[in-house]
């Protein structure tokens, strides 16, 4: 989770990934942020993230994000 | 030659494929966006990539898709102007090339930069700016017009003015009868964007600008979780008056290159 959260502040730092749950359904995070999230997700965690798992629902928390990088690392 | 897309089905299998190949891209568009589009966009396809672009009134939109390390192929030319723009961290190494583009025909046209402000107590309102009237839409189109460059200002048409009016997402400063400058804002889920603000020119260097924004603030104080806005890199003074109200960087650039 330290590296994850280490990737999304290098990415925005002005956002509280530790506090906000609802990071693509309030616009915090905007499809700008989920494509550079996405390439350095799968750089850091050697994961393949294919367009079906680019839903806000995997990206709303970090808690969320992890989750998604954990099945992808177990498939 | 570029190729009509015409249908969303088409149009989002292709998007979706290179997404998924992870291509080097500036399409960061979302569905709800593109898709409606559809009708407007063409596509010219090669071996490592594609381009794709979209008619709007006054140019095309640019976009590509391009596996790591391919050649671009040559850019064909056509009836109005195809505009390019980059959205990048401004980290190092993370800016675009733009050798590379210059090699198929584009030019540098402008940078602009995010600035973002979490909402803040303290900020007041003023009487001497007011949502804007339905009368007032096409004199605040025209300055419009007359301020903003036409390819990547995202000015609206005058129906979707009208609408942002009857939607108080516009705001005028008025002297009498007289309008001294308008600012146009929107909801982008919780955060609220600055659109445009043109203050008139005998109207300049009086505070009016800052006015309007800290009007603007004080507006969705209640409601968003953010202000936010793009400035050109070529305008200090309206960077330095946006810091001056507690606006901050938050590393985003936008380089535009044209192709005439």
């Amino acid at each position: 989770m330290e590296t994850l959260l280490k990737i999304l502040a290098e990415i925005r730092p002005d956002v509280d990934f530790e506090e906000n749950k609802e990071l693509v359904d309030s616009g915090e995070l905007d499809s700008f942020d989920i494509v550079t999230l996405v390439g350095e997700l799968c750089e850091e965690y050697d994961i393949e993230i294919g367009a079906d798992d680019i839903v806000p629902e995997n990206f709303n928390s970090a808690e969320a994000i992890m989750a998604l990088v954990t099945r992808l690392q177990e498939d | 030659m570029f190729k009509k897309i015409n249908d969303q089905k088409t149009l989002e299998s292709l998007i979706r494929a290179w997404h998924s190949k992870r291509a080097l891209t500036n399409f960061l568009l979302p569905e709800e966006v593109y898709l409606p589009m559809a009708k407007k966009a063409s596509v010219l396809r090669f071996a490592q990539g594609c381009y794709l672009i979209f008619e709007k009134p006054t140019h095309y939109d640019f976009y590509f898709f391009i596996e790591k390390n391919a050649n671009l192929v040559e850019v064909p030319s056509l009836d109005k102007p195809l505009v390019l723009e980059q959205v990048c961290l401004e980290r190092k190494g993370q800016e675009p090339k733009a050798a590379v583009w210059e090699a198929v025909g584009f030019v540098p046209y402008l940078t602009r930069k995010r600035l973002m402000m979490p909402l803040q107590e303290g900020i007041s309102a003023t009487s001497q700016v007011q949502f804007a009237q339905a009368s007032q839409a096409e004199q605040i189109l025209a300055l419009m017009q007359e301020n903003f460059e036409p390819y990547t200002s995202a000015l609206p048409d005058l129906d979707t003015l009208q609408a942002a009016i009857h939607a108080k997402e516009v705001l005028v400063a008025m002297q009498g009868e007289e309008l001294l400058g308008f600012l146009r804002f929107g909801a982008e889920k919780k955060v609220s964007v600055l659109w445009q603000i043109v203050v008139c020119p005998q109207a300049r260097q009086k505070g009016i600008g800052r006015m309007l924004v800290k009007h603007w603030i004080w507006q969705v104080k209640d409601t968003a979780l953010r202000c936010q806005l793009w400035v050109r890199t070529d305008n200090p003074s309206a960077q330095r008056m946006y810091e001056i109200l507690g606006f901050l960087p938050d590393g985003r650039i936008a380089p535009v290159m044209i192709k005439q």
